[in-house]
């Protein structure tokens, strides 16, 4: 058993990141909640890929720049998804998704 | 190099531009804003102009630019210019129903999508490739939710928001897993290579992000089990905005696509080109015959862009130059017809949701809207003068020069369940020519004149696409 903390590790770390945010995004019902699941899958994409930068293509520096650029878009995402949340709650009163799907007409 | 550079993508300039002034002009002077579109119009065509010099120098300024990142093709040729006239015809649609409320963020938003599909298609890293897609899609989550009157408009582009953020996600773990299994984002050679140079692990990780990528890709293009979304946000948009997001995206994302995969794979990934096969075969079943259940014009119309996502990826899976050509042709025709169809439902009333009824005896009362919703529908189903017949006639015969024979067979025989549901609205519209004691369809408020020059327009390049198509179907007898 070795003590350094290789590419696996950060591999497995991302993954189950990824399937606590795929569960979180298909099993809640508030928008807020799936946003923050969708957050924390797209943070496992981040380490995903910078760990195979650092130790796959060290010189290179691909996938630092990857993350940073998928950093600065989903702070844009954020900030569109809250602001149709609010646009939302402020007509109908709730940012439930399946109670948004009857709302239809 | 670096005056080329500018030249080159002076089109691209122009729209940034454009969007750029038109937003500053907007927050400053709030009576610059029912002359919005005149400037989106104004930079579309400047913009199709340029695109057009550019081609015409295409030996000087065609190649690779940025570091790799993005490459001045033919490809990128055709989708600019297609990418643009889709645009100037859905800026005349919108010509009075944005003219004044929201004009500046309607505008503005419909240029920076479009600016999203042209880094789209010349992209040539995954990273390239996941900027253009949020480009494009970002705004048209947006422009989903703009709407004077509905609630629904709101939950139908927060529905769009949340599943397209879930699809980027899931198509960026692919993209990581493949930057990770071949240590590169580029495909400017291609990004999946000869198997043969690859140890069987990365292979399998290769072909297992390959899921995560056509995952993702798949919910934008509405390819079968992916496509859940677009007949609730299709009928909850504003019309002009739902014939904008069915047709000029899926176009760009579809070139990609065929950029991505490259030569090798359509003989050296077989596993991944069964999921693909296994998607385009039921995306055709599924969507026709949902199709013909549908009574909502604009939700048949959704599931008749699922089939049609279904006949592009043939080509793709066909792989080859003859097929690119027939992918291309086939893009135009669906981009025309479709744009057109849903712009004579735009003419038809924008307040409540046009069904299959409302184009009762349509020909009667209203004989020159008809007759263009007639050259669209044809055109979609493929009936042989006009454009599509071309289109999937190319398709079927790659996928047959290919070895691929069964998936040309389920292509025709979805064509033929097809022409049921277009048939449907063709023969309520002609019904009453026949026979007279048929009920009245909905009567139509006069129809803005840009929007008929939408319309004129749509109906000239499905007719001049059906005629170039000739020499095409004639060249391959």
């Amino acid at each position: 058993m070795s003590a350094v903390v290789g590419l696996r590790e950060f591999l497995v770390l991302s993954a189950v990141l990824f399937a606590l945010g795929l569960y979180g995004a298909l099993s809640k019902k508030s928008a807020i909640m799936i946003l923050m699941a969708i957050e924390l899958m797209t943070n496992a994409v981040n380490i995903a890929l910078i760990a195979m930068s650092r130790f796959l293509t060290p010189g290179l520096m691909t996938g630092q720049f990857f993350a940073a650029f998928i950093m600065v878009v989903s702070t844009a995402e954020i900030g569109l998804g809250l602001a149709l949340v609010l646009a939302l709650y402020r007509r109908t009163r709730t940012v439930e998704v399946d109670r948004i799907d009857r709302l239809k007409g | 190099m670096y005056l080329n550079a500018w030249l080159a993508w002076s089109p691209e300039i122009v729209l940034t531009l454009a969007w750029a002034g038109m937003l500053v002009c907007g927050a400053l002077w709030p009576r610059t804003h029912p002359y919005m579109r005149h400037a989106t119009l104004a930079a579309l065509l400047i913009a199709l102009g340029l695109a057009g010099l550019v081609a015409a120098n295409a030996h000087s300024l065609y190649g690779l630019y940025f570091s790799e990142a993005a490459k001045l093709d033919s490809v990128t040729t055709f989708g600019r210019l297609l990418f643009g006239s889709a645009g100037v015809l859905v800026v005349l649609a919108s010509w009075d129903v944005h003219g004044e409320e929201n004009a500046v963020e309607f505008f503005g938003l419909f240029v920076l999508s479009l600016l999203g599909e042209v880094v789209i298609v010349s992209g040539q890293n995954l990273l390239m490739l996941f900027l253009g897609i949020e480009l494009l899609a970002l705004p048209t989550y947006a422009l989903i939710a703009i709407h004077k009157t509905r609630a629904r408009a709101i939950a139908a582009g927060l529905k769009y928001f949340l599943l397209g953020m879930f699809a980027s996600v899931v198509m960026l773990y692919g993209m990581a897993l493949l930057y990770g299994s071949l240590g590169t984002i580029s495909y400017v050679h291609a990004l999946f290579p000869d198997p043969s140079h690859l140890s069987a692990a990365r292979l399998g990780v290769l072909q297992f992000a390959f899921f995560f990528l056509i995952l993702g890709l798949g919910f934008k293009v509405t390819a079968f089990p992916f496509h859940f979304w677009s007949p609730d946000v299709y009928a909850g948009g504003s019309t002009q905005v739902v014939a904008y997001i069915s047709t000029v995206p899926k176009v760009a994302i579809m070139l990609a696509i065929f950029r991505i995969l490259g030569p090798a794979f359509s003989t050296g990934y077989p596993i991944a080109k069964w999921f693909l096969i296994a998607i385009a075969v039921l995306s055709m079943v599924y969507g026709n015959i949902v199709a013909l259940m549908q009574d909502d014009v604009r939700r048949m119309l959704a599931y008749s862009g699922v089939a049609n996502t279904g006949y592009m990826l043939i080509a793709i899976i066909a792989g080859g130059a003859d097929s690119q050509a027939a992918l291309l042709f086939f893009l135009v025709v669906y981009t025309f017809g479709n744009l057109g169809a849903f712009f004579v439902v735009l003419g038809m009333g924008e307040d409540r949701h046009i069904t299959i009824g409302d184009f009762d005896g349509l020909a009667r009362r209203y004989p020159v809207l008809a007759l263009a919703m007639g050259c669209f529908l044809f055109s979609l189903a493929g009936t042989p003068p006009l454009a599509g017949f071309f289109g999937k006639f190319a398709l079927f015969k790659s996928a047959v020069a290919h070895g691929l024979p069964l998936l040309a067979l389920v292509g025709l025989v979805t064509t033929v369940i097809s022409v049921g549901y277009y048939l449907k609205i063709a023969s309520n519209m002609y019904g009453d020519l026949v026979q007279r004691d048929l009920p009245e369809g909905r009567a139509i408020e006069r129809i803005p004149v840009p929007l008929r020059i939408a319309l004129v327009l749509a109906v000239t390049a499905t007719l001049v696409t059906g005629v170039l198509g000739i020499p095409l179907f004639l060249g391959a007898l």
